[in-house]
């Protein structure tokens, strides 16, 4: 037993090493994890690990399926399956095609096509996460994923047939479909259990597993895939609210668990012989080339941004966990060739490193490819904006969040000329609906300055706590004073010498808040008051 | 010291010859397991409708299932393996739980505790075995195995209730502890296959000493030097963090097993470097739901190793024994406690807490049974005994202080004027902030001017000095964790506000506040505002409104009283730059 013990530690030691590692540059977790495994790979010869890694899929799984908002769910859903469906059967059919041309074989094919076009929901979120406000591409990259992600399980369903016969096929999509009903039934059964035990967090833990290892154990007895019982199960315990709590035990442990599976996924991998890399080149300049334009392609013809639609493809070019989870459960059941399976955990490395690198240098992307034909893709042209010819003397707006409009409005009201810039589709709607100029473009992409005339305005006055953003308008040569916002009070420095004042809302909105403070804790009429004051204000 | 590594070396491979389980599967996604888990969750549950605590049903999940009974679980290499590994978490989360300097207080006492303790327990349970009519021998034994609390037992039990930081649970702790260290000796002792020569026994001593002190200072440099820059650099990481955290525990179990002083100690001391560190809570709370997982499968596990024939073979004199030992471990820790000038509800729950036989006695006694020193059935009288110790003595810390209001009276007597408890600090009519930033840091002198007592939960990496260094009650850690919520009193709380910005944590905050208290929470989404209004928040703080207003008054002062407009962007821009007070 003890050996076991030893060779977890092993792992973790490894894992922190390359964890922290990436962490300072920050790149994502799991290719941390695959190298880790790589590195220990001559050290691990626990056949055991791998079937303890096993209980780390089925979390990852659960835990997918219990955080689905049904309701919100279909709504994110709905705003973008077109395109990912249709961005998703191009990049598969071309990979197929490709592979099969070359002489994989359906199976082999079908497993490429499948590494090749679904992105990391997991890798995406965390590249995104460092970003504090809202942007119009990180609702896209979100409803993409999950899509893709819903996809994937269907693909499970289809492809984690053994063997795949036609016959065999159907009878596994038929289980799987009762599973997963069976899962949406128990939804409706779960609270009951859990508020049982409220407020006990162990006793929510032991119902969460418990109804993990029903399905898993079910889904086994009938020879389908432990995933599709772990998505069944994360569906019976969706309900809000008891899906917080149950997320908040389980983090731990598929965090815990994940990171073994990660891990001993990468000590699979042998040294690459010359196919192996020839196979993961090709997947790579799928991912990381075709994949990015014709996403970027599909999004600019829905009328997307340029901006948006690049950033939303930097953010897809990788591949997908749930890939590599289909490619192991394809490697034990040996419908894939082992130059095949090590080809992809290869291309996963490398195209999840590549994605954190390309979408934190997304502008850089941007400036050396923006007079290619890359951005400039035929049937694109979609700019929208209303600046009227002769504006001179005039204030530009630079988001039109909150603050932006507030802002708008009053100037308008004391008889200013206004122009609005967003590259947020709703928000121009807004601005539209306000009969105010607007400009539908990226703050970063030169031109979108060019049309608000910035050499005759008055003043520029960005309410986009973003350094990049400030940067660009510091860049800008004009007379007109400069307003930008910071977040942070100490980073105000930075920049003060080039602007004429910097908005800093954490500053700025101290002194009411200690006005407000000192009144309430003084009188309760106070507070009162206060309260229905500031609650009309919302409406 | 090559002898030494030798000699390790040696009782390593002694010891995995006891280690008869063969190594099948590791997953744990079998119907076996399945099984355990479904019929624990029922028996949790059952637990909870009757008040039960939950160990109790863990250990009789194991009993029902197991040879005892149904005899439909086995014992598989995934449930081995997530039981040792309970018991590690267990003892690394336990270190994680102490502050040094709260310690320090109590530590002198603890240590005359404990040592006397062993010996009165010893000698009592000598006493008890050879008048049973047990041969000498097998006596000595017995004595020497049923000494122990049960660490797992008493540190569940009373972390469940929120009690291990109080002064009892802290005694407790603190003895448990120096019982641990003295079975790790007991532990070299057994292995080494004589009992009889005073060298090999005063060798075995220095080298569990030794290696504990290498240990020790391991984890004293380390936490010193290595440990707050290496998890501050990662903590804004909630995922790096936390396989950081594990690894260290992990690194000290593998340590603590091959320097041949046990993955519990190792894992202790794992754990009691990083309780050190400001982020210690946090990591706690994030390895809280994995140790509660392994130690469900480490109880039940109790349960399965019984067995029936040799469970009720001295069934007569383990109850006898029970009872003797409960009653007399009790008198023993109450004197003890009470010499060191304790109140005496102190020593009251200090001493009912550990009245029962650790399931260590299974240990020790099952490698005395190799070792020939006892018959094998002599094991069923040590199950047996702990089965029925710990299930009742589960019950006796759970009820501590009801029982000891009942029989307060009789225990009055020993309050004198010397006695006294040292004092613990609690948050009481406070005002709380949950999430530090400029702003939460411009209100704090206001606070000061209204209330005594200050508390920031923060979980930004970049604020730890700052808050370290100013005179308040700061956890770095997230709010959404239970134990956070309550040791920041949350439920006693005048003021509050959050700057957290996240909606589970804003609604938690109001749902559990008191009635009375002002709650003003900062949110930027006009729908949560709502919410948090329909749910009685006092003040929605809206940023954004608040900033734009005061640019709106800006803007206008610019087209119609420009030199105002350059006065006060001239205020404001020079007090950003150094920072003063006036705005």
């Amino acid at each position: 037993m003890i050996e076991i013990v030893i060779s977890l530690t092993l792992i973790f030691v490894a894992a922190s090493i390359l964890l922290y590692i990436f962490n300072r540059l920050n790149h994502p977790t799991i290719p941390a994890y695959l190298i880790a495994g790589i590195i220990i790979s001559p050290f691990v010869k626990e056949a055991g690990i791998l079937s303890l890694a096993e209980i780390g899929i089925a979390f990852l799984v659960f835990i997918f399926g219990i955080s689905l908002r049904l309701k919100k769910t279909e709504k994110i859903i709905e705003s973008t399956a077109p395109e990912t469906i249709a961005q998703v059967t191009i990049i598969g059919s071309l990979t197929f095609l490709y592979s099969y041309i070359i002489g994989f074989g359906t199976l082999n094919s079908l497993y490429l096509s499948v590494a090749a076009s679904l992105s990391s929901s997991l890798i995406g979120m965390e590249l995104i996460k460092g970003e504090k406000i809202k942007l119009a591409y990180k609702r896209l990259c979100n409803s993409i994923n999950l899509t893709q992600d819903i996809i994937a399980i269907f693909i499970f369903l289809v492809l984690a047939s053994y063997p795949l016969t036609r016959l065999q096929i159907i009878s596994n999509v038929q289980i799987g479909v009762i599973i997963t009903i069976a899962g949406f039934a128990a939804r409706f059964l779960a609270p009951y259990l859990l508020e049982f035990v409220k407020r006990s967090q162990e006793a929510s833990m032991l119902i969460g597993l418990s109804v993990l290892l029903i399905f898993t154990t079910t889904s086994q007895h009938f020879g389908i895939s432990i995933i599709i019982g772990s998505f069944a199960a994360g569906i019976a315990l969706s309900k809000s609210p008891y899906d917080r709590e149950i997320l908040k035990t389980f983090e731990s442990l598929k965090d815990f668990f994940s990171a073994i599976f990660f891990v001993s996924l990468g000590a699979l991998i042998v040294i690459p012989g010359r196919s192996t890399i020839l196979i993961s080149l090709g997947l790579i300049f799928i991912i990381v080339i075709v994949k990015p334009l014709f996403t970027m392609l599909i999004l600019e013809i829905k009328g997307y941004s340029k901006g948006t639609s690049l950033m939303t493809a930097m953010n897809l070019d990788q591949m997908s966990e749930f890939a590599l989870i289909l490619a192991i459960h394809a490697r034990i059941a040996n419908q894939i060739q082992p130059v095949v399976f090590q080809a992809i955990i290869l291309a996963a490395i490398v195209t999840m490193i590549t994605s954190s690198y390309t979408s934190h240098h997304v502008w850089d992307i941007y400036n050396k490819v923006k007079n290619t034909w890359i951005l400039n893709l035929p049937g694109t042209e979609f700019v929208e904006s209303k600046v009227p010819e002769d504006i001179s003397n005039h204030f530009i707006i630079a988001g039109y969040d909150v603050q932006g409009t507030r802002i708008s409005k009053f100037l308008k009201e004391q008889g200013e000329k206004v122009i609005i810039i967003d590259n947020d589709p709703e928000r121009i709607l807004e601005a539209k609906e306000e009969n105010m100029n607007y400009i539908y473009g990226d703050l970063m992409i030169h031109e979108t300055w060019e049309e608000s005339k910035y050499r005759e305005a008055q003043m520029i006055i960005s309410t986009i706590p973003l350094n990049n953003i400030t940067e660009k308008i510091i860049e800008l040569k004009t007379e007109a004073y400069k307003i930008v916002r910071t977040e942070y009070p100490e980073e105000a420095k930075k920049y003060i010498d080039d602007v004429l004042y910097e908005i800093v809302p954490k500053y700025l909105s101290c002194t009411r808040l200690i006005e407000n403070l000192k009144g309430s804790l003084g009188s309760e009429k106070y507070r009162k008051r206060l309260r229905d004051i500031s609650r009309k204000e919302l409406t | 010291m090559t002898y030494l590594f030798l000699y390790t070396l040696n009782s390593y491979i002694n010891q995995r010859k006891y280690e008869w389980k063969k190594m099948d599967g590791l997953t744990p996604l079998t119907l076996n397991f399945a099984i355990l888990i479904v019929t624990a969750t029922i028996f949790v549950i059952i637990a909870r409708k009757t008040k039960q605590p939950p160990l109790v049903a863990y250990i009789f999940t194991g009993v029902a299932l197991g040879p005892v009974a149904l005899n439909i679980v086995t014992e598989t290499a995934s449930i081995e393996l997530f039981s040792k590994l309970g018991l590690g978490f267990l003892l690394f989360l336990l270190g994680l739980e102490m502050k040094i300097k709260d310690i320090r207080k109590i530590l002198k006492p603890i240590i005359r505790i404990s040592i006397l303790q062993t010996i009165m327990q010893t000698a009592l349970a000598f006493i008890v075995a050879y008048l049973l009519g047990f041969p000498l021998m097998h006596t000595t034994i017995i004595a020497l195995c049923t000494v122990f609390g049960a660490t797992p037992v008493i540190v569940k039990v009373l972390a469940d209730q929120n009690k291990i930081k109080t002064l009892p649970g802290r005694i407790n702790v603190g003895v448990l502890i120096i019982q641990d260290i003295i079975l790790v000796i007991y532990l070299a002792l057994f292995s080494t296959g004589t009992l009889t020569d005073p060298s090999i026994i005063g060798y075995t001593l220095l080298r569990v000493f030794l290696m504990i002190g290498l240990i020790g200072i391991l984890v004293v440099i380390t936490s010193k030097y290595l440990l707050s820059g290496l998890f501050g650099r990662v903590a804004e990481n909630k995922h790096a963090f936390f396989i950081i955290g594990i690894t260290w525990a992990f690194a000290f179990i593998t340590l603590g097993h091959v320097l041949g002083v046990s993955i519990e100690v190792g894992a202790f001391l794992a754990g009691l470097g990083l309780g050190q560190i400001p982020f210690h809570k946090e990591l706690q709370e994030r390895t809280r739901p994995l140790t509660n997982f392994f130690l469900v499968i480490f109880f039940a596990s109790i349960g399965l190793q019984l067995t029936t024939q040799s469970l009720f073979a001295y069934w007569k004199e383990a109850v006898i024994t029970s009872a003797v030992l409960m009653i007399g471990n009790f008198l023993i820790m109450f004197y003890l406690i009470d010499r060191e000038k304790f109140t005496p509800r102190t020593s009251f729950l200090g001493s009912i807490n550990m009245t029962q036989v650790s399931e260590f006695s299974l240990v020790v006694g099952g490698i005395a049974i190799v070792q020939g020193y006892i018959p094998a059935d002599l094991l069923g009288y040590f199950s047996l005994m702990a089965l029925i110790t710990m299930t009742l003595s589960t019950y006796l810390i759970t009820y501590n202080e009801k029982i000891y209001e009942r029989v307060k009276h009789i225990f009055e007597r020993f309050e004198s004027e010397d006695k006294k408890d040292v004092e613990m600090e609690t948050l009481e009519n406070h005002a709380l902030i949950v999430g530090y930033n400029e702003t939460a840091d411009k209100i704090i002198p206001t606070l000061r001017e209204h209330f005594e007592q200050i508390g920031v939960v923060d979980k930004k990496i970049k604020n730890v000095e700052k808050l370290e260094e100013k005179n308040l009650k700061y956890i770095f850690g997230d709010f959404k964790h239970e134990e956070i919520q309550r040791e920041m009193g949350l439920r006693e709380a005048d003021l509050i506000i959050s700057f957290a910005k996240e909606d589970q944590v804003n609604k938690e905050i109001l749902r559990k506040c008191k009635e009375k208290s002002i709650v003003f929470i900062e949110s930027e989404s006009p729908e949560e505002s709502e919410e948090y209004y329909d749910m009685g928040a006092d003040y929605i703080i809206r940023k954004n409104i608040l900033t734009a207003e005061k640019i709106k008054g800006y803007l206008e002062n610019y087209l119609k009283n420009l030199p105002k407009f350059i006065s006060q962007i001239d205020r404001d821009t020079e007090s950003l730059i150094w920072g003063s007070k006036s705005s």
